[in-house]
């Protein structure tokens, strides 16, 4: 899920029979965001949600690439230039 | 074999996609006559507003084209495509032939006739292009006042991507309300009040009889139906789209209300698939051949064109009409009938201030739903209007108490039944 592509329009969540996808408030009460809790429709050959997502926040992806790229800016942050602050 | 897409939006995207899961090696040609690798196009208000970055228009990696053996030819115009030969004739004469033939071609801005409102007119637009919202920038530098005329979905989003940077933006729709095809009485006075709480104002139940023009021919303002006179510097036609067909014009392939095809995205022409804003299929609401034009749907449609393409047979099901939006944090979702039919019909509705409600029910079913404000349990709806489901008395209970967590519930429930072992498509 790419949060910052997320423009709000909610196709996504039209489209997911489960009710998995919900908007995440923010503090100032507006929504922004989609939270999902699925297991992206296993069975089917065209995944609804990611089909609907217009700016491509939603996408397909192996988990062994997304913990890896976690771990990578993880890393990146506490690099000598990155902002973190141990 | 040699795949030609016309087209370069959701659809083509889907078919290219599709095509590469199967044949890994055939040369594909998709060719648009928009200057850019496929982008966002809904997001072009975003860009235009500058929430939307130039950089994530473009919803693949920029090597999408070559990673996939693509021939990507953008800025060229198809004139024609000529079945007999197998070939399509682009802008200027070239010739390219093809085995497997995709139009994805979309919609066109339909711009109705209105006295004084000539092609010479200056710093008049349609919205549903990146350029269209490039030359609002760019107009937006020199102008102050916006009308949009039209106030449905796209001249919504071009009243707030011109709102956001700054234009006094005044939408005229000759409609009771905006969005007057999905929304009711209530649901158009919460929507109007966003937009006008907003900045945007709104004139609705008329439209302009004639375009203004200044002495360098650029427009000045529009005079309403009622007379009233309105001033502006940059004028939106945004009264409806239609299918794009004006490449299969003079040409056996079948069009209807949009380019006619069946279950396997086939066109009336052999080896020519269509898919998209340009193809009518089934509604499954009523049965009957319409154009739903949604990225979804787009995108499913160019999904299952290119495994046929590709020589897999596969089956388009329909879909149901509907739609997503949010204007100024206020969502808005309406699938199936957004009001009833007829007698034989019925409409319950549930209105909490900004949060609405209406369920259309038909012998025991829902047959249309209109949410407005909390809209997360939509897709629930979504599936029990496109599966005809019959609605238990406790099911009815959960719709009209709201109980989102339980209708999820319910479908999870259900969908994880075993089921009879999914047959095999004959390759």
């Amino acid at each position: 899920m790419g949060y910052e592509r997320c423009v709000g329009c909610w196709m996504c969540v039209m489209m997911c029979p489960f009710g998995a996808i919900q908007r995440i408030p923010t503090a100032e009460g507006e929504h922004h965001g989609v939270a999902l809790k699925c297991d992206s429709c296993l069975d089917k050959e065209i995944v609804p949600c990611i089909a609907a997502c217009k700016p491509h926040g939603l996408k397909e992806v192996n988990p062994i690439d997304v913990s890896s790229l976690k771990r990578l800016q993880a890393a990146q942050r506490f690099a000598p230039g990155g902002d973190g602050k141990p | 074999m040699h795949y030609v897409m016309i087209g370069n939006s959701y659809a083509a995207l889907g078919a290219i996609e599709a095509i590469r899961q199967i044949d890994k090696t055939n040369p594909i040609t998709v060719i648009s006559d928009e200057p850019y690798p496929c982008y966002g196009r809904p997001l072009i208000t975003f860009w235009l507003g500058g929430t939307v970055k130039t950089e994530h228009m473009f919803y693949r990696p920029d090597d999408f084209y070559t990673h996939n053996q693509v021939t990507a030819l953008t800025g060229v115009r198809v004139e024609h495509v000529d079945c007999e030969a197998r070939q399509v004739i682009l802008e200027g004469g070239r010739r390219i032939a093809y085995d497997r033939l995709l139009i994805a071609t979309g919609g066109k801005p339909f711009v109705p006739p209105i006295a004084g409102l000539t092609p010479e007119v200056k710093n008049v637009h349609t919205f549903t292009r990146w350029d269209d919202a490039k030359a609002m920038a760019e107009l937006a530098k020199k102008h102050r006042k916006a009308i949009v005329i039209g106030g449905g979905l796209i001249g919504l989003k071009a009243s707030e991507g011109l709102n956001d940077i700054g234009i006094d933006t005044t939408i005229v729709e000759l409609g009771p309300r905006v969005l007057s095809l999905a929304l009711d009485e209530y649901s158009g006075r919460v929507a109007s009040k966003r937009l006008n709480d907003n900045g945007i104002k709104t004139v609705t139940g008329t439209t302009a009889k004639q375009i203004l023009v200044n002495a360098d021919n650029e427009v000045s303002g529009v005079i309403l139906n009622d007379d009233r006179q309105l001033d502006c510097g940059i004028l939106v036609m945004a009264i409806g789209v239609r299918p794009n067909v004006d490449v299969v014009k003079d040409t056996p392939i079948k069009v209807e209300r949009g380019i006619v095809t069946d279950s396997r995205m086939r066109t009336s022409v052999a080896d020519v698939y269509a898919a998209g804003d340009v193809a009518q299929n089934t509604n499954l609401l009523n049965g009957r051949q319409e154009v739903i034009a949604i990225v979804p749907v787009a995108y499913a449609q160019g999904r299952v064109a290119g495994r046929n393409m590709a020589g897999r047979s596969t089956e388009y099901k329909g879909e149901i009409p509907m739609n997503s939006v949010e204007i100024y944090g206020l969502p808005i979702m309406s699938m199936g009938y957004t009001s009833k039919l007829d007698d034989s019909q019925r409409e319950e509705t549930f209105a909490d201030g900004d949060n609405y409600r209406k369920y259309v029910f038909a012998d025991g079913r829902l047959v249309g739903a209109l949410l407005m404000g909390n809209v997360d349990y939509g897709g629930v709806l979504t599936h029990f209007i496109r599966g005809k489901r019959h609605l238990s008395p406790m099911m009815l209970d959960w719709l009209r108490s709201g109980d989102t967590l339980a209708l999820s519930a319910f479908v999870i429930a259900e969908s994880s039944r075993p089921r009879p072992a999914a047959q095999t498509q004959p390759a």
